[in-house]
């Protein structure tokens, strides 16, 4: 039995491995899962003199400990891991795009005067940079705006405490992923743009193509079951979180929307996609020391795991 | 008793003033509704040789029945309103401020698509209605992931419905679509890769006066009240409009749709920056080129003060 230590994920960002995880797939595969909490000791205020990634660090919660030596793998939105894999001491590379392709949405409380996302200009964003989130953000508004009104101050990566800095008052909107989302909708607060954003995988050298093959294995599995039965894995998005917050104890899976998650087989990053992605990062002034999006993927494993998991 | 004669509307742009219509709300500020059909006789045609709205009629639905006199206010989306109000023939239809409903609206994909994102979308077919809501939200949502090159939109009909047939037969990769349709679509597996809320406003001919729009904004914000009192009870309005016509949207219950997308707020006018910033957007796609001064397309009279009356 092959043991892999991962960054604990949450069902918004890793409900298939979390499923693999619980009903034995990985184990069936030859590979033994080991969460490390990568959360501990992370500063969760809001910095609104904070008002872009400059400074900040891309390792805060996500790579922590893959980059104290302390974890294999990790998963994130895609955006971060280029700005990762970039600052990597530890030689992590993407290996390919994770299952979940994550839902979030911006968000303004009841009373807000906001109700289009035009309406945002000029207004604090709590974002958490490097996050998933982050990054949607910006996409979803720089549609509606031009790019010098789009206001952001740091906020914490968790949906809870941008949600509890939404709602007192200290900036005029936030993204929130599941069941945060839904939790917002529920107690009033109006979804203003949504979208759904794609993660990608981190390793080690210690994840070659072979392990990477069978964690996709396992993996696929995992989506094929999600797949046919969603409604039967909603009730993740409850528990991963009721015994920290009572809101979310209080829900039910009624309250959340099936076709808000999605799932796929894990896939390699298309190179075109690839490519588009490091550009955009550029322009915003991100992924500054890196030439080729190339040069921050594992080509070798990704390809070989993948074609070895078909 | 005035009679007011209105271009037809769905729940999704006019969900308050068919509350209001229906619980007597106009009849008790003395306003007859008279509703005209504008969509007898449109073109519902998918044309995916139509790559801009160049040429298109903007009147060719809403402000049809306006443009021969035949309607005296019409509601449809800021966007396009401000492109028809340049473009009226009849002399007086200016805006005289927003509608009470802030439209959801997303942009779906089949069940079977590899598009999952708007960056996806690059290059990809996109079936929009040109003039109408979600062609300029469609624009607003995907410039936000794509450079305006890779944005390949087509002409597709108004109603929604037309859309998701399009859009399932594979005519088209995605398309936009308001509810209840975004709703089904849901139901039958699509995914919506992007969704956003926009405003409309509502244009007026020379027979709206301050003091008859004052009535028609006091229903329509008694309306209001009583849809955000209780949301639940209103969403039938969103498959009671269309069951007869669509049996597959009377196959839909309250439950399928969610409360959280129905947004109405009192009628206000349209804040200047918000103004000028809308068209100076549209111009940048080319439209709105004939209009110099965006306050033009505003009747300011009839706007403030009718709002402020209303108060």
């Amino acid at each position: 039995m092959k043991k892999l230590v991962l960054e604990t994920t949450a069902p918004f960002q890793g409900l298939a491995e979390l499923v693999a995880d619980r009903e034995g797939l990985f184990e069936k595969e030859g590979i033994k899962i080991e969460w490390a909490d990568r959360e501990k000791g992370v500063d969760k205020s809001v910095q609104k003199d904070v008002t872009s990634p400059d400074g900040v660090n891309p390792f805060a919660s996500h790579g922590k400990l893959f980059e104290e030596g302390k974890a294999d793998m990790y998963n994130a939105c895609e955006w971060g891991n280029y700005c990762r894999v970039q600052d990597t001491n530890q030689g992590g590379r993407q290996l390919g795009r994770r299952a979940i392709v994550c839902f979030a949405g911006l968000y303004v409380r009841p009373d807000s005067e906001v109700y289009t996302a035009q309406q945002l200009i000029d207004k604090d964003i709590g974002a958490p940079f490097y996050f998933g989130t982050h990054y949607l953000i910006l996409h979803m508004l720089e549609g509606f705006m031009k790019r010098e009104h789009i206001k952001l101050v740091r906020a914490p990566n968790g949906s809870r405490y941008r949600y509890d800095a939404l709602l007192a008052g200290d900036y005029e909107a936030t993204c929130l992923t599941e069941p945060y989302a839904s939790l917002a909708e529920k107690e009033g607060c109006r979804l203003v743009t949504s979208s759904f954003l794609h993660g990608t995988e981190v390793a080690s050298d210690k994840v070659n193509t072979e392990t990477y093959a069978k964690f996709n294995r396992a993996v696929k599995e995992a989506v094929r079951r999600i797949n046919a039965d969603r409604s039967a894995y909603m009730h993740y998005f409850i528990d991963y979180y009721k015994d920290k917050d009572p809101r979310i104890e209080g829900m039910s899976v009624g309250d959340l929307m099936e076709s808000r998650v999605v799932v796929v087989d894990p896939a390699p990053i298309p190179q075109e996609e690839a490519d588009r992605t490091a550009e955009w990062i550029k322009s915003w002034g991100m992924l500054s020391d890196t030439d080729e999006a190339v040069e921050l993927i594992n080509m070798e494993v990704q390809q070989g795991a993948h074609a070895a998991a078909e | 008793m005035i009679t007011l004669k209105l271009e037809n509307t769905a729940p999704f742009q006019g969900l308050a003033e068919l509350v209001a219509d229906k619980e007597g709300l106009f009849e008790k500020e003395g306003i007859h509704i008279e509703w005209v059909d504008r969509d007898a006789g449109v073109k519902k045609e998918v044309r995916t040789d139509i790559k801009s709205p160049d040429e298109l009629d903007p009147h060719s639905s809403h402000g049809k029945l306006f443009e021969q006199g035949k309607a005296d206010m019409y509601n449809a989306c800021e966007w396009g309103n401000y492109c028809r109000v340049q473009d009226t023939k009849v002399q007086a239809g200016r805006q005289v401020g927003r509608r009470a409903i802030v439209t959801f609206a997303g942009l779906v994909v089949r069940p079977e698509s590899e598009v999952y994102t708007p960056q996806q979308l690059a290059g990809k077919l996109v079936g929009v209605p040109f003039y109408f809501g979600t062609h300029y939200l469609a624009l607003h949502i995907l410039e936000g992931f794509l450079p305006r090159d890779e944005i390949n939109v087509c002409s597709a009909p108004n109603g929604s419905r037309m859309r998701y047939d399009a859009m399932m037969s594979g005519q088209l990769e995605a398309t936009t679509l308001t509810e209840p349709y975004l709703s089904l679509a849901e139901k039958n597996g699509c995914r919506v890769v992007a969704t956003a809320f926009y405003h409309g406003t509502e244009v007026a001919s020379d027979k709206v006066d301050a003091e008859t729009y004052l009535k028609f904004n006091r229903a329509v914000k008694e309306a209001v009240k009583r849809i955000n009192a209780n949301k639940e009870k209103y969403l039938q309005y969103f498959i009671d409009c269309h069951k007869d016509k669509d049996p597959e949207i009377g196959t839909l219950t309250a439950d399928d749709l969610r409360a959280s997308r129905i947004v109405v707020v009192d009628p206000a006018p349209i804040p200047d920056a918000e103004l000028a910033r809308t068209a100076e957007w549209i111009k940048s796609w080319g439209m709105l080129t004939e209009t110099e001064d965006h306050l033009d397309l505003v009747n300011m009279d009839v706007q403030q003060g009718a709002h402020a009356a209303a108060e």
